[in-house]
């Protein structure tokens, strides 16, 4: 095929599109998954709603919706703005600090795990949340601030029956522990069995509020559970369990 | 809502390309094209004391020029031409101005009519 004028006014539209959903797809990677799939499926909406309304007539319900569509591009900006200042000083530090927050996110996994097993195999029970892209400061009360970097031995003595916070969660934040013995607020939902336990019932009922994931050790049963959007995964091994956990958290939310 | 990565990956990637492809055409619908097409005429405004001898056509084609989702409408629906009669006269009379067609959809403007509309008329007794 020769390059002329009309061959490139033929393929523009094409790349056009390309170009705009490579756009709109990126920028949909900074936000949390469902969360942008919910956005970005609303958009759609309004978007054919607004050629519906105008091929129709309806002026009035065009003009309202191209306004909302126009400003809802803003109103993304503003409401993600934490996300976006993030990925753009993400894409600053370049490929080695990549490397470098893929190291750090595998370290902060294998101490969990470690901590998991052994707590598993003494079957002492622990609850702790990996916060990634919405805050859960609002969402638990109490605690003791702690701050400190994530290791297996930290992990394991909060827990320990003697010790006066094992009585509750243990939170991650950008990649620290930063508070333990935390209060979760519990499920509502019905559904949810009653032969739960208590840490159980306070995991689905933190993911069912905000995306953090969820690590729980049952102290009756020795098992370890991963609960994330109020959905909970039972009986996990370490293998697999480092394996989930390495596809549910992405370096951004670690650092 | 709860996915495998993969398979949220692959939802946002066509959401992504259903996005921009409705953004695409958004933008697109609102550019000013033309069209030619046959539109059924009506007319208005006969002076008084005049008769049509020869009345217009019942349909004219003419080309069409304004926003492509009112043209698409517009072949979809079809389109309604309104003929001004005001300035008649006795005799032949040739109208081919566009400003003298006005279409129901008042954001459409006709370019070109083709051919010109040849009506003839006569004092009424």
């Amino acid at each position: 095929m020769t390059v002329s004028p009309h061959n490139i006014s033929r393929i523009l539209p094409a790349v056009d599109i390309a170009v705009a959903a490579f756009v709109i797809y990126r920028l949909s990677r900074l936000i949390n998954g469902a969360l942008a799939v919910r956005i970005l499926a609303s958009l759609s909406l309004l978007l054919i709603s607004a050629m519906a309304a105008r091929l129709v007539g309806l002026q009035t319900v065009y003009l309202l919706l191209k306004a909302i569509i126009a400003s809802s591009f803003v109103a993304l900006v503003v409401i993600f703005q934490t996300d976006i200042r993030l990925a753009f000083a993400a894409v600053n530090r370049g490929r080695q600090g990549k490397e470098r927050e893929i190291e750090e996110v595998d370290s902060i996994i294998e101490e969990l795990a470690v901590a998991a097993e052994s707590l598993a195999g003494r079957q002492i029970g622990a609850l702790i949340v990996i916060e990634r892209s919405m805050s859960v400061d609002n969402f638990i009360a109490v605690g003791t601030d702690i701050d400190a970097k994530v290791t297996s031995e930290l992990i394991s003595s909060i827990f320990l029956p003697y010790s006066p916070i094992h009585d509750g969660a243990v939170i991650i934040q950008k990649g620290k522990l930063t508070r333990a013995g935390c209060f979760l607020p519990l499920t509502q939902n019905p559904e949810v069995s009653k032969n739960l336990g208590t840490r159980h019932r306070a995991a689905i009922g933190l993911t069912e509020l905000v995306d953090a994931v969820v690590l729980v050790v049952s102290e009756e049963t020795g098992s370890i559970s991963l609960v994330v959007g109020g959905r909970k995964t039972n009986d996990l091994d370490p293998a697999t369990l480092r394996k989930v956990l390495r596809k549910l958290i992405e370096p951004r939310w670690l650092s | 809502m709860t996915m495998d990565q993969p398979e949220k990956k692959y939802l946002l990637v066509g959401l992504s390309l259903l996005l921009a492809l409705l953004i695409f055409f958004f933008v697109v619908a609102e550019t000013t094209g033309e069209q030619r097409m046959v539109a059924p005429l009506e007319y208005e405004g006969v002076p008084l004391g005049l008769k049509l001898e020869i009345p217009p056509p019942a349909r004219i084609e003419v080309v069409v020029a304004g926003p492509r989702i009112l043209l698409l409408k517009a072949r979809m629906t079809g389109l309604k031409l309104t003929l001004d009669l005001h300035g008649l006269r006795p005799g032949r009379n040739s109208f081919a101005e566009p400003g003298q067609f006005s279409p129901a959809e008042s954001e459409l403007r006709v370019r070109k009519v083709l051919p010109p509309v040849e009506i003839i008329a006569r004092v009424s007794q």
